[in-house]
């Protein structure tokens, strides 16, 4: 490769400074949201196990406590919306070539998210306030699954759009063609010239200091066209799909397994049998989760990965693979046996993709704009004499480096799903249901073994939180190497991440001004949350003020 | 076809911005009154001046959710429906969008310290804490103004762009001004309203707010007219639009003036309104549907005018001189808009709206917000 065909590459494959500044604050500040979006996820159904126990059985401490969880709640989802808030002007402010996916394939699942779940969930929510306790039950409950049920569509939304930039589904063989070990994408909904013309744009500036400033001419729509002629498809996107129930169950998960883990902490500390009442209904929703989310969407994510994304299904495997990743070929029986229902099949390598990129040939990219796009020819510079096998073998040895990585953090997401899946079924054999054999197995370990170690009291609150603590472990582990695994792109086989970040400087400073800022959220939103959760009765103090009309 | 979605997404983008445009004049005014009420309750050592700074926050934290929500349907009909001016703004105007980020960024814990330090920490220290509070919500129609001001005296992306050179922008100043000083007054008269329709009613509340609210629409008229010099001088189109044939302009459209001049005439009717709603609380009266109307009538006038002061444009966007770049210039053409997804968005806020308005009526004339 000639230097100046590597000059032109490394602008557009190796992370700019920028790039690497911005990411540190983004990273931060989506964790962040994600948390609050958890909590806001699970709780409901927390509350909602406390309400059906208390209808059924009269207990008011249920109804207490889901009082309690509704301020907690309320006060998440206020947390939520405002860094919802900060990671959507973050998107368009610090990654601004974002701005055409809001535009384009994201446009139905971000404006439908805003207008239809967001808003009625937000509703919903201060409408549940006024109903626990007070409205019929079916009022109430059919209030906070409402509730429920937009949040989680807000959620589906919100994924399609990352779904699409993990699988571009629509986008047909114009992936393919540009890095031949990469699948077609779903239907040709692309349009082929306005593609090539988007490409060129972003190049263009990329090569020139900032892709995202392509979007900054007035002309931008004009000289593109329309490039995507279905704006429906993102929202069959099967990648959509199976993430968003993995992403769905697992925020259920999180958010009450932090219930579970709280009402533990206390039991740990009081002792006091109220709490293994107040657990025991979480502990129906927390097993059937983590025995579907991790055991059967986990493998559909697995497959959607090995289907859609071989550079990252490559690099999940850089820590059992070893050194056989960066060859052309190397066998691993269990990833292979789970990838491809057989464990002879070989793994493909790094070098397997290279010599798919120089399938390619000598073909530059001025001979193919020459050939589709004679119009966009002006825009592209020096990339007119780099070839597209050059171009693809950027892409392959740029993910290279990352691959250790990645992998690590799968292997963490795989650990701690195995371990969630046998604490649930610990829970679920022992304290949940009976069933022969398998709960004298189940009673073994928890009553002969790990109450010898910790307590036989303290056995089922420690799987719960067992659970908890494990559940956020998998899922942040998991986000970061579906995340980090879409490297080098932003958009899989389509934009690049330094074809997003903006042009203006982002400093260290800058950077740690943001940080300093959304971790005084992160303390001020927790100190809240447990301040709301500490005091029992402030639902009913608000709503007395109500009644009396407003006394001081 | 192009020219009916044009105007639709024009349109859909605009009735976004008023919604969120209620809410945030409220958040901005109550805060700022709120910070004011309890440092003059420290300072008299006024107990009942402090609970009147308290049902002010109250009002603020209920808004400051619906402020969010709708902040966040504006910034996605933004992004989707014309994202070139879009990423002209992030471009553009990278560090008034900053400085306004900071500001929500800031502003939340400062939210919640100082509602949770009300009462914990000396009156003096809390009245400190109100400061940055305060200058925090300023900053984000401080930084997002500067947005406004571009449309209408736009510096575009050039070789040697300087972003900084935005902060020169001439129409700024007096928008600004005009925005502030009507953020508080709009914010003083909700908050009258909002206390007019408690059971038991606070005199003095009221007074503070109505003769704040009074005493405020001086200088907004003056700003208001010097906004509509700075205009004259250099968007006539816009001028010319807003101000009609009584002023001796030939507007392009009619669409507007008569807009202009009823928010004019509603201005009118809420300082008579305010003024006898005053009169009659030094009296010691409280005439609820004369104080809960100030309210209403401070949105009414915030709605037709930024209806103006927005609307005015078409069919432009970035508007300088007497034309400028058309909205179908800049309307998302990168996938071919689905009406019907945009008529579902439109039915969709309608109908939460109309529940959101029954919510909203619990959540802040009920007061359902904690006292501590």
């Amino acid at each position: 490769m000639t230097n100046s065909a590597l000059g032109v590459l490394n602008e557009i494959y190796v992370h700019s400074a920028n790039v690497n500044n911005a990411m540190v604050m983004t990273i931060i500040g989506i964790y962040l949201h994600a948390v609050f979006v958890s909590f806001t996820l699970g709780f409901p159904l927390a509350i909602l196990a406390w309400l059906i126990t208390w209808y059924r059985t009269g207990d008011a401490l249920f109804i207490n406590y889901s009082k309690t969880l509704t301020m907690v709640w309320a006060v998440n989802f206020a947390l939520g919306a405002v860094t919802g808030t900060i990671v959507e002007f973050g998107l368009l402010d610090i990654w601004p070539t974002s701005i055409l996916l809001f535009s384009s394939s994201a446009f139905i699942p971000l404006l439908y998210e805003a207008t239809i779940a967001f808003i009625g969930e937000a509703v919903l929510v201060v409408l549940f306030m006024v109903a626990i306790g007070r409205w019929r039950a079916r009022y109430t409950l059919s209030v906070l699954i409402a509730a429920w049920f937009l949040g989680s569509l807000s959620g589906y939304f919100i994924i399609t759009a990352n779904a699409w930039m993990n699988v571009p589904w629509g986008m047909g063989e114009i992936p393919h063609s540009l890095y031949p070990f990469l699948p077609t994408y779903g239907p040709d909904a692309a349009n082929l010239t306005a593609t090539l013309n988007l490409a060129a744009l972003l190049l263009h500036y990329t090569v020139d200091g900032a892709g995202s400033l392509a979007l900054t001419s007035v002309n931008f729509t004009s000289l593109v066209g329309t490039y995507f002629n279905n704006p429906w498809l993102p929202m069959i996107n099967p990648d959509a799909i199976v993430t968003t129930l993995h992403t769905l169950l697992a925020a259920y998960a999180i958010g009450v397994g932090a219930v579970a883990l709280a009402i533990s902490i206390r039991y740990f500390r009081t002792h006091d049998d109220k709490y293994i009442k107040l657990l025991k209904p979480l502990l129906w929703i927390l097993t059937i989760v983590l025995l579907v989310e991790p055991i059967v969407l986990g493998h559909f994510m697995g497959d959607d990965v090995v289907t859609y994304q071989p550079l990252k299904f490559t690099a999940f495997t850089a820590l059992t693979g070893g050194s056989g990743i960066y060859g052309y070929e190397y066998y691993d029986p269990l990833e292979a046996l789970f990838a491809y229902g057989n464990p002879y099949h070989p793994l493909y390598g790094f070098q397997y993709y290279m010599s798919q990129c120089r399938s390619l040939g000598n073909l530059t990219f001025g001979e193919l704009y020459s050939k589709l796009d004679p119009g966009m020819l002006g825009y592209l510079g020096p990339l007119i004499n780099v070839m597209l096998s050059q171009n693809c073998e950027a892409a392959v040895l740029s993910m290279e480096p990352l691959a250790p990585l990645v992998s690590a953090f799968y292997y963490t997401m795989i650990g701690a799903g195995i371990l969630l899946a046998i604490a649930s079924v610990l829970v679920l054999f022992t304290y949940l249901v009976r069933v022969p054999v398998l709960s004298t197995i189940t009673d073994f370990i928890n009553n002969e073994i790990l109450s010898v170690l910790i307590g036989a009291d303290n056995v089922m609150p420690f799987l719960a939180s067992v659970m908890a603590v494990l559940s956020a472990i998998a899922a942040t582990a998991g986000w970061a190497a579906r995340e980090i695994g879409r490297q080098p792109w932003t958009v899989y086989g389509l934009i690049t991440t330094n074809e997003v970040i903006t042009g203006d400087a982002i400093t260290p400073g800058f950077v740690a001004f943001v940080v300093a800022i959304l971790l005084a959220i992160a303390i001020v939103g927790v100190l809240a949350m447990y301040y709301v959760a500490t005091r029992p009765s402030l639902l009913d103090r608000i709503r007395g003020l109500v009644e009396v009309g407003g006394h001081e | 076809m192009s020219n009916y979605l044009a105007l639709l997404s024009f349109a859909v983008l605009g009735f976004a911005l008023e919604m969120h445009l209620v809410f945030v004049n409220v958040i901005i005014g109550a805060t700022v009154l709120t910070v004011i009420t309890r440092y003059l309750a420290y300072l008299r050592q006024d107990p009942s001046l402090e609970s009147v700074a308290k049902s002010m926050f109250r009002l603020m934290v209920v808004t400051e959710l619906f402020g969010g929500v709708w902040g966040t349907i504006l910034t996605v009909f933004m992004a989707g429906l014309f994202p070139s001016m879009t990423a002209i703004f992030t471009r553009v105007y990278f560090y008034p969008v900053a400085i306004a980020l900071v500001g929500i960024l800031v502003s939340i814990p400062f939210i919640a310290i100082y509602w949770h330090l009300w009462g914990r920490v000396s009156p003096r220290t809390h009245s400190l804490i109100g400061l940055p509070l305060a200058i925090s919500v300023l900053l984000v129609p401080i930084g997002f103004r500067y947005l406004f001001a571009g449309l209408d005296y736009p510096q575009y992306v050039t070789t040697n762009f300087n972003p900084l050179t935005v902060f020169s922008n001439p129409v700024y100043p007096p928008l600004i001004v005009h925005t502030l000083i009507g953020a508080m007054d709009i914010g003083a008269f909700v908050i009258a309203s909002v206390l007019a329709t408690r059971r038991n009613l606070s005199i003095k509340g009221i007074s503070i707010a109505l003769g704040t609210g009074l005493i405020l629409l001086v200088p907004q008229a003056i700003a208001g007219a010097y906004y509509f010099t700075v205009l004259g001088r250099y968007d006539p189109y816009i001028a010319s639009n807003i101000a009609g044939p009584l002023l001796g302009y030939d507007p392009s459209s009619v669409m507007f003036y008569p807009a202009f001049y009823a928010a004019v005439a509603l201005t009118i009717a809420l300082g008579i309104t305010a003024l006898y709603a005053f009169y009659a609380v030094m009296q010691g009266r409280v005439v609820r549907p004369v104080v809960i109307s100030t309210g209403f009538l401070a949105e009414a006038i915030l709605i037709l005018m930024e209806y103006v002061n927005d609307g005015s444009r078409y069919p432009y966007l970035f508007i300088s001189g007497g034309s400028g770049i058309p909205i179908t210039q800049l309307l998302n053409t990168l996938i071919p808009l689905p009406l019907i997804a945009m008529y579902t968005m439109l039915l969709s806020t309608l109908a939460f709206t109309a529940i959101f308005t029954i919510t909203l009526y619990y959540a802040v004339v009920r007061r359902f917000l904690p006292e501590e």
